[in-house]
């Protein structure tokens, strides 16, 4: 950038020197041009001063010779010759000779008429000057006719030499002053030719001097902004890397890059992500270079999970943008990532406790819940005790005491994916179908004065959009919640699902969303409403109105972390002592292949294979044994890993299938597990836990595990599973 | 690390101190070609020799050439002082005598021919004055050549025209006698004189005893030098000399006191020339000459000059040139023996108007034959004409020329006779410095003067006049025979003129 200025400053230089250079030579030549004409002009005044003084000679003549013929015949002579010459310096102005060439030009002709006379015969000049012949006439007195003419003759050429000298006195000055005037022009051109050069040079020199000085000033300062570019490039916590556009190569990584990625910039430069990252990353990356490099825009990727060499896998939050050559055409792509893998970890915690907060908010409504169905199951399993006797009673009573069972099951499988941490995935899913499953936890726990009310739009239940399940449940609770203690426990809670078409006006300026169909969910309460300077600060972090201890004031913030994550945004609006409302908007997607979220109808399975449970719950291991006897299998039994592994030990091979719990002191099942294939890489373990935050249900293929149910499973879904396992279906 | 300004900011101040050198260099760089590129003319005044009044300009004088340096020899010499003074030009043209009518002449006609300043007779004078070819002289002039110090003879005839001055006083033309005062004064040949005519030896007051005293002096070596020598010598050879020499003579005898007139009536312009008073003075002027040298059908003025201050004459009628040349010429043998006396008159006057000869003593002066200097009124450069005009007619300047006798120059002014010491070293004796400028200022103070014919055709009357009187001087014709063919001539010129004009010019040419 610095080479423009002495791009222009050489530019200006060069136009200067050039200029003063033409008009140097200009000058010059135009001088030298004057002196030519000059010395052209002198060399013409002097020929005609030349033939003139030979005219003056032989008007002389004329008055000194004998031979008046010859002396005639000379004049005449020399006079038209002079006269030729005189015509060919017309241009040299010399009018005052003209007038008196004219006078001389009268005179000639009247002394040569009269020399013509027959009286200048010879015998009357007698071969002498007639000047001679003059004298000798006067001395003798003689005043004839002819001394008369004589004396006119002699008196004209006089007058005419007269003249002549005044003819000859204006060459002279012509002449002196074309010399003075050369002689100016001469000194003036030498003194041109040298001043002008020099003051040329000077000025080139001062110029050299000058742009040398500024090239200094700049390289210097090119060096300097360039050491603290790299200073500040090399320094920028965050990883920064320049690649090229058109393979993609890096070509510039900096320290935070290196100790991020775990690679030097040598081992970097020159490659590209397919020689570092797995190819599902490197597909992500080289993908997201390509739009940055055809929008020619800045891209905000929020989130990118990369392979390390030392740190594993880290979540980036990357942002890339195009850099142009001078033509504008791409030349580079300029990537600055922060490492938010500890800040996510830190807001899936603080979500977890805000998960907590929602759940420690709902753990009243949870309690209760509990306590009914507790009450329920064990109240009507009294009854059948009590009507044992009486079948069909006894059945009423069981299938009442299993539906609570069941009730109570899905309310803590609810709160277990609720709280349970997890990465975040987004697929395309039924936004109803979220609702509804949040609705039955909500149903379950929200306290009877709070009613809840919910309205579709026509066709919501084919609403389809790209989220996490998870997170849109954890919005809409954390939405619900505050409603609730909004409304202190009391009043109607309203969910709304809509669609709407967003325009460019329609979306807030601090949202970086695309115009078109999104989905609006909606949670309406009538609370107390909120202030305009309660509104401002909601989604800040940790802003609440709650006393001290009843909450993080994490939940709106959440809420806004979800929206953006899918693309999102959020409309407030709220009247004090009338409620509020909020809405969120999620970006609609076209309907893909789901997988199927809708459960198929499923019949209790059979077998006839051995079976090893282990659950260091003895009435869980009696039930279960007891279950899968009814279905036909072989049951061995162990309540603890280390007996399961004894009796594996004595022989790997005599069980189809070991179905153990996770939870379990001393080994979990996961440990069992491991040990068990040691023993026999083709045994089938099935993993049973009520809980657990050690085992992600896509990390059970790693472990050997063949299949993971959470408990507590009903009779015909631990048969498919079981089923399944022996089939080889998992 | 110090980068504390933005590089917009860099390169902004370096442009803004780029720009400090850019302008004042492409200033500089074209400030310098247009001085390169100056006025050739600036350069040669610096370079050339001091600037000069009039330089550049030119002027061209004509005066005729009358024979040695006289008259032409002063405007040549100060013609080239002035030019090397003032840078002009003043180019001196000096024709012969009798070309010089003819080139004036043709100068008026000819656009191509031009003289702006004309050295001239009076007689010529009048006709350019006639036919309004002279500049009237501009009062700066006058005060510059101090008109009032010219003496009024001048001023009032010659030098004016209907009143009006034209004429800047070069030559105070006077003609006066010239005598051997030494030879007048020795005893025998006073004895001698009273013997043979009965009267004491002084200068001639009148012409009669002009002729006994050149009879008296005739053919015989009165100076003992060896040689012959005779009474006087007068200008015979035709020209304007000699008829100027007869119209002097015969002033005395036509030119009445009491008539302005002289050579024409001054009513009818009817030539006076052959009334009896001019063919008395003719007759006398024919029959004088036999006391002069043989050859003096041949003597003009500078030829009469030599013979006296040769010591060959014993009388010569003159302008004043000759008292300096008589003193200051390197072939004088009479310095200090030179008697000055004013022209001799005559016992009657011829008075035209009664047709009879009145009986009185009468001697005009004549002061004929004057050079005046004219501008012409079409000069190109009437400035500088003027200046030169006015330096040549300098009492500084006619003061000293006054006393050089070739120069041709007489006194006009008061001043060329107040101070004698200006004579000092002009030869003359104090003495004769006394008695020759109060001859002099005697002749000027006359009231009857004789004059030139100033009026157009004055060439022509005066060419007419000296044919006829060269021939009957040869004896070709008598003198009266002579007179009246002249007279004859003159009406024939007159008419050819235009009478009714000429009449009118002359009254003007006499200031009538």
């Amino acid at each position: 950038m610095e080479n423009y200025s002495i791009k222009k400053i050489s530019s200006y230089g060069f136009f200067i020197l050039m200029t003063g250079l033409i008009i140097s030579a200009s000058i010059l030549i135009f001088l030298l041009f004057k002196l030519e004409d000059i010395r052209e002009k002198l060399t013409l005044i002097q020929n005609t001063h030349k033939s003139f003084l030979q005219l003056k000679n032989d008007t002389e003549r004329l008055l000194t010779t004998g031979e008046l013929e010859e002396s005639i015949i000379s004049l005449i002579k020399s006079s038209k010759k002079f006269n030729n010459t005189l015509k060919m310096s017309d241009e040299y102005n010399l009018k005052e000779i003209d007038e008196l060439w004219y006078v001389c030009q009268k005179e000639i002709s009247a002394i040569v008429e009269n020399l013509q006379k027959p009286i200048f015969n010879p015998k009357n000049i007698k071969h002498k000057p007639l000047l001679h012949r003059r004298g000798e006439l006067f001395l003798q007195n003689d005043s004839n006719e002819f001394y008369i003419l004589l004396t006119e003759v002699t008196d004209s050429i006089e007058f005419l030499l007269q003249n002549e000298i005044f003819i000859l006195d204006i060459f002279e000055k012509i002449d002196n002053n074309q010399k003075i005037y050369e002689k100016i022009e001469l000194k003036k051109t030498k003194k041109y030719a040298v001043f002008f050069p020099l003051t040329v040079l000077i000025i080139t020199t001062i110029l050299a001097v000058f742009i040398s000085k500024i090239a200094t000033k700049t390289e210097k300062n090119l060096a300097q902004n360039e050491a603290f570019l790299d200073s500040v490039i090399e320094n920028i916590p965050n990883m920064i890397f320049v690649k090229d556009a058109e393979e993609l190569k890096f070509v510039r990584f900096n320290k935070a890059g290196e100790n991020l990625l775990g690679y030097t910039r040598n081992e970097l430069l020159g490659k590209n992500d397919y020689d570092f990252f797995p190819k599902q990353e490197a597909d992500f990356f080289t993908q997201k270079d390509r739009e940055v490099l055809d929008l020619k825009a800045l891209v905000d990727i929020s989130e990118e999970q990369i392979e390390t060499k030392y740190k594993g896998k880290r979540i980036l939050h990357t942002k890339k943008i195009t850099l142009f050559d001078e033509k504008g055409k791409p030349e580079y792509l300029l990537g600055i990532s922060e490492d938010i893998t500890e800040q996510k970890r830190l807001e899936d915690q603080l979500r977890q406790t805000q998960k907590m907060e929602a759940i420690g908010i709902l753990a009243g409504g949870i309690a209760h819940n509990f306590n009914n169905n507790l009450a329920i199951i064990l109240g009507n399993l009294e009854m059948g005790q009590r009507k044992f006797s009486e079948p069909e009673k006894v059945k009423n009573f069981i299938e009442v005491a299993k539906t609570a069972a069941l009730r109570s099951r899905d309310l803590v499988n609810q709160i277990l994916t609720y709280s349970r941490q997890g990465s975040s995935t987004k697929e395309p899913i039924y936004l109803k179908l979220v609702i509804d499953e949040t609705r039955k936890m909500l149903q379950s726990t929200l306290p009877t004065t709070v009613k809840l009310h919910y309205q579709a739009m026509l066709g919501a239940s084919e609403i389809i959009i790209n989220a996490d399940p998870n997170r849109i449940q954890e919005a809409l609770l954390n939405l619900c919640n505050n409603a609730v203690q909004a409304m202190d426990e009391k009043g109607d809670l309203n969910i709304y699902l809509d669609k709407v078409d967003l325009s460019k006006h329609d979306i807030p300026a601090q949202y970086d969303c695309l115009p078109g169909l999104y989905v609006v969910l909606s949670v309406e309460d009538n609370g107390g409403g909120m202030d305009q300077a309660t509104l401002d600060k909601i989604f800040d972090p940790f802003f609440t109105t709650k006393k001290v201890g009843k909450g993080t004031g994490m939940g709106l913030a959440t809420v806004q972390g979800i929206v953006d994550q899918h693309g999102g945004l959020i409309k407030v609006h709220s009247t004090t002592s009338e409620g509020s409302r909020f809405e969120l908007y999620f970006p609609m997607t076209e309907e893909v292949q789901l997988t199927s979220q809708k459960q198929e109808k499923i019949v209790p399975q059979q077998g006839t294979e051995a079976i090893l449970l282990v659950d260091d719950d003895e009435l869980l291991v009696d039930l279960g044994k007891q279950i899968l006897t009814d279905l036909g299998y072989i049951v061995t039994t162990a309540i603890n890993g280390h007996d399961a592994l004894m009796i594996i030990e004595k022989n790997p091979q005599q069980f189809d299938l070991i179905i153990t719990d996770q939870s379990m002191p001393k080994m979990t099942g996961l440990e069992l597990a491991q040990k068990i294939k040691k023993l026999n890489s083709q045994s089938l373990v099935i993993l049973m836990t009520g809980y657990s935050s050690k085992i992600l249900e896509g990390d059970i293929g790693k472990h050997g595990i063949s299949a993971y149910c959470r408990k507590p499973l009903r009779l015909v879904e631990l048969s498919q599973v079981v089923r399944r396992v022996l089939d080889g279906a998992c | 690390m110090k980068l504390s300004i933005s590089k917009k900011q860099k390169t902004d101040a370096d442009m803004r101190y780029l720009n400090k050198f850019i302008k004042p260099l492409a200033s500089l760089i074209l400030l310098l070609s247009i001085v390169g590129c100056s006025d050739k003319e600036k350069e040669n005044e610096t370079e050339s020799a001091s600037l000069n009044l009039f330089e550049y300009r030119a002027i061209t004088v004509i005066v005729p050439n009358v024979g040695g340096r006289t008259i032409r020899g002063p405007v040549l010499d100060e013609a080239k002082l002035f030019s090397e003074k003032t840078g002009a030009s003043v180019r001196v043209v000096t024709p012969g005598w009798k070309s010089t009518i003819g080139k004036i002449k043709e100068s008026l006609t000819d656009p191509k021919i031009n003289f702006d300043i004309f050295v001239i007779i009076t007689s010529w004078g009048g006709s350019l004055l006639g036919e309004n070819h002279i500049e009237p002289i501009p009062e700066w002039v006058k005060e510059k050549i101090e008109w009032k110090d010219v003496l009024p003879v001048y001023k009032n005839s010659i030098l004016s025209w209907g009143n009006k001055p034209y004429g800047l006083p070069y030559d105070g033309d006077c003609v006066n006698l010239y005598y051997r005062k030494d030879i007048f004064a020795n005893n025998t040949n006073q004895e001698k004189f009273f013997k043979k005519f009965g009267y004491k030896l002084t200068p001639p007051t009148t012409w009669d005893m002009y002729e006994d005293i050149a009879k008296f002096f005739d053919g015989w070596d009165w100076d003992d030098d060896g040689k012959i020598e005779h009474g006087i010598a007068e200008n015979r050879l035709r020209g304007y000399g000699s008829v100027l020499q007869f119209f002097t003579r015969a002033a005395a005898y036509a030119k009445h006191p009491d008539d302005k007139a002289y050579y024409f009536d001054i009513a009818t312009m009817k030539p006076r020339i052959n009334n009896p008073g001019f063919v008395e003075a003719f007759e006398d002027y024919i029959n004088i000459m036999k006391y002069g040298p043989k050859e003096m059908l041949n003597l003009q003025t500078d030829d009469i000059r030599k013979s006296f201050i040769s010591g060959d004459v014993a009388m010569a009628i003159d302008w004043a040139d000759m008292g300096p040349m008589a003193v200051n010429s390197d072939i004088s043998v009479v310095k200090d023996r030179v008697g000055y006396a004013a022209l001799p008159g005559y016992d009657r006057v011829y008075n035209n108007k009664t047709k009879k000869w009145d009986s009185q003593y009468n001697n005009p002066s004549s002061i004929a034959g004057n050079w005046t200097i004219l501008v012409n009124k079409d000069s190109k450069d009437k400035k500088l004409a003027f200046e030169f005009a006015a330096h040549m007619t300098s009492p500084i300047l006619t003061k000293k020329l006054i006393t050089i006798g070739w120069t041709g120059i007489n006194p006009s002014r008061y001043s060329h006779f107040e101070d004698m010491s200006d004579w000092d070293g002009s030869g003359f004796s104090p003495s004769d410095t006394r008695e020759y400028l109060n001859t002099i200022s005697k002749s000027l103070d006359n009231e009857n003067v004789m004059v030139d014919i100033r009026i157009p055709g004055a060439s022509k009357y005066y060419d007419v006049a000296g044919e006829y009187i060269d021939l009957a001087l040869k004896g070709k014709m008598e003198p009266k025979e002579a007179l009246d063919k002249i007279s004859l001539k003159w009406d024939e010129i007159t008419d050819s003129l235009g009478r009714k004009s000429q009449i009118q010019l002359y009254k003007k040419s006499v200031n009538y």
